[in-house]
């Protein structure tokens, strides 16, 4: 089509071509169109709804024009580590959402510059064929099944504040009267998690962007849960558990009565299934705030809190997004 | 002008860039704050409204999504979300989305820029640079050594 009309002998650029053939171009209203700019505001709208960190980096590198409004128009962004950081995932699981190495977080901080959240997902390595390095062989020892943990880091200048939320698998809950345990482990909050979560805290926060917000890093050793649905609980309330009587029925009445559990995650939302019986995967959870000193999280614990189903919710939230696939 | 239908539904006329007029309920058209503002200033009485900036069939494909999400509750919302889908699916390719980008945001129609804009971000996930730059026909003003530091820096993100 366009090579119907010659073209100039020289061309000094693109639009020089472009205005030339005007008069050619008028004639299809359709070929017209593709010459059509696309304008500032349509292309920050679209970018801003753009979720894929390495589409974000490919777009910035298109003109200097699209660089910046990529750096103006990313307010939030998910990035995906594996930990250890240098060992990959499965090429399988790498297709699905693509993982940063860790080197890159000094660029990709200041080409986001007006970034205000940022999340942090870890994906354990472990257990996927690589646990050949160390590190891979302590975490699968250390870490079980259902293990979460979540640093949330949240910025209330002067002051930075850090909130760590853990919860560990401890056993199942079954509404049958004979059985109310049907397994239950002796677990603890290991330091591992949140080791692995501050590291890569630590690697991150020194290259945040000065209006930064909030930064989320969250990790997990999920599987494919086998159980009805997931029952919180602080130690205090699983004591008062063990020590009810043993005639006494573990029911959905009671596990929806306030005080019993800090939040009961229903397996199904429409509860057609009344009769059946439960068993719900228990875990262990507590929450602590923290300050951060010189950039380092202070050991000290600020406050001793009780959770919350905000903090359970949240802790959920950032595990929950991508089907468990993790 | 405005002609009233028998079920007493005021009728709203919409003329395009092209000369092209569009006769809509008030309700569908005022899907459109833009619209709904030109509406409630008066400017329907005296004849039809005139939309500078969309053509005839770009209009017409508008006036298709405001009728449908008119017409919808909230009842129905898994339906109009794969209407949804169908609909930027039959605008086929990202030329005609730009312009029904163009149009929903001149028009003001949220849902619609929203629905758009999410489907040409979709559209350039994972594509090349020089894919995005056919695209929009937008000039690569990079230096050569300046393109070689951005792709050095963020090498991962090429590959």
């Amino acid at each position: 089509m366009l090579m119907s009309s010659p073209p100039p002998p020289k061309l000094p650029n693109n639009n020089y071509y472009y205005s030339h053939n005007f008069t050619t171009l008028r004639r299809s209203p359709r070929l017209m169109d593709h010459f059509k700019k696309l304008p500032d505001d349509l292309t920050f709208i679209i970018f801003s709804k753009l979720k894929d960190p390495k589409t974000l980096l490919r777009c910035s590198a298109v003109s200097k024009h699209f660089s910046s409004l990529v750096s103006d128009s990313t307010r939030s962004l998910t990035l995906r580590i594996s930990y250890p950081p240098d060992v990959p995932c499965s090429p399988h699981h790498h297709h699905h959402h693509p993982h940063i190495p860790l080197s890159a977080i000094p660029a990709l901080m200041k080409l986001f510059r007006n970034l205000k959240h940022l999340a942090i997902k870890i994906c354990l390595a472990a257990g996927r064929g690589s646990s050949s390095s160390p590190v891979s062989r302590r975490l699968e020892e250390h870490l079980h099944d259902g293990d979460m943990c979540m640093l949330n880091v949240v910025w209330c200048r002067p002051h930075i504040r850090v909130m760590i939320s853990e919860a560990c698998e401890i056993g199942m809950l079954s509404s049958s009267a004979s059985s109310r345990w049907l397994r239950m482990k002796p677990r603890r909050f290991h330091p591992w998690a949140m080791e692995m979560n501050s590291f890569f805290f630590h690697r991150v926060y020194p290259h945040c962007p000065k209006n930064m917000q909030r930064l989320v890093v969250s990790g997990a050793k999920v599987h494919r849960a086998v159980s009805g649905g997931k029952v919180f609980m602080e130690a205090e309330q699983l004591n008062r558990l063990a020590f009810m009587s043993p005639r006494a029925v573990v029911s959905r009445g009671w596990l929806n009565r306030e005080g019993n559990v800090v939040y009961w995650l229903h397996k199904n939302a429409n509860d057609d299934s009344k009769l059946e019986k439960l068993r719900e995967q228990v875990l262990l959870t507590h929450c602590q705030e923290r300050l951060l000193r010189d950039g380092h999280i202070t050991l000290r614990h600020l406050d001793r809190r009780f959770v919350t189903q905000t903090d359970v919710k949240e802790m959920l939230s950032a595990f929950d997004s991508d089907e468990g696939d993790y | 002008m405005s002609i009233t239908t028998e079920n007493n539904e005021k009728m709203i006329t919409l003329m395009s860039s092209d000369g092209e007029e569009f006769v809509v309920e008030e309700a569908v058209a005022a899907q459109s704050q833009t619209i709904k503002h030109l509406i409630e200033d008066g400017c329907s009485t005296e004849g039809s409204i005139p939309l500078p900036n969309v053509t005839g069939r770009v209009l017409s494909e508008v006036i298709q999504y405001c009728k449908k999400h008119s017409s919808s509750d909230d009842k129905e919302e898994k339906e109009l979300e794969a209407w949804d889908a169908e609909f930027v699916k039959a605008a086929d390719d990202h030329v005609a989305l730009t312009d029904l980008m163009m149009a929903a945001n001149f028009l003001d129609i949220k849902g619609l820029l929203d629905l758009v804009a999410q489907t040409l971000a979709n559209m350039i996930t994972g594509k090349s640079p020089e894919e995005v730059r056919r695209m929009w026909n937008i000039k690569n003003d990079f230096t050569p050594e300046e393109a070689e530091k951005v792709r050095k820096e963020n090498q991962w993100a090429f590959e």
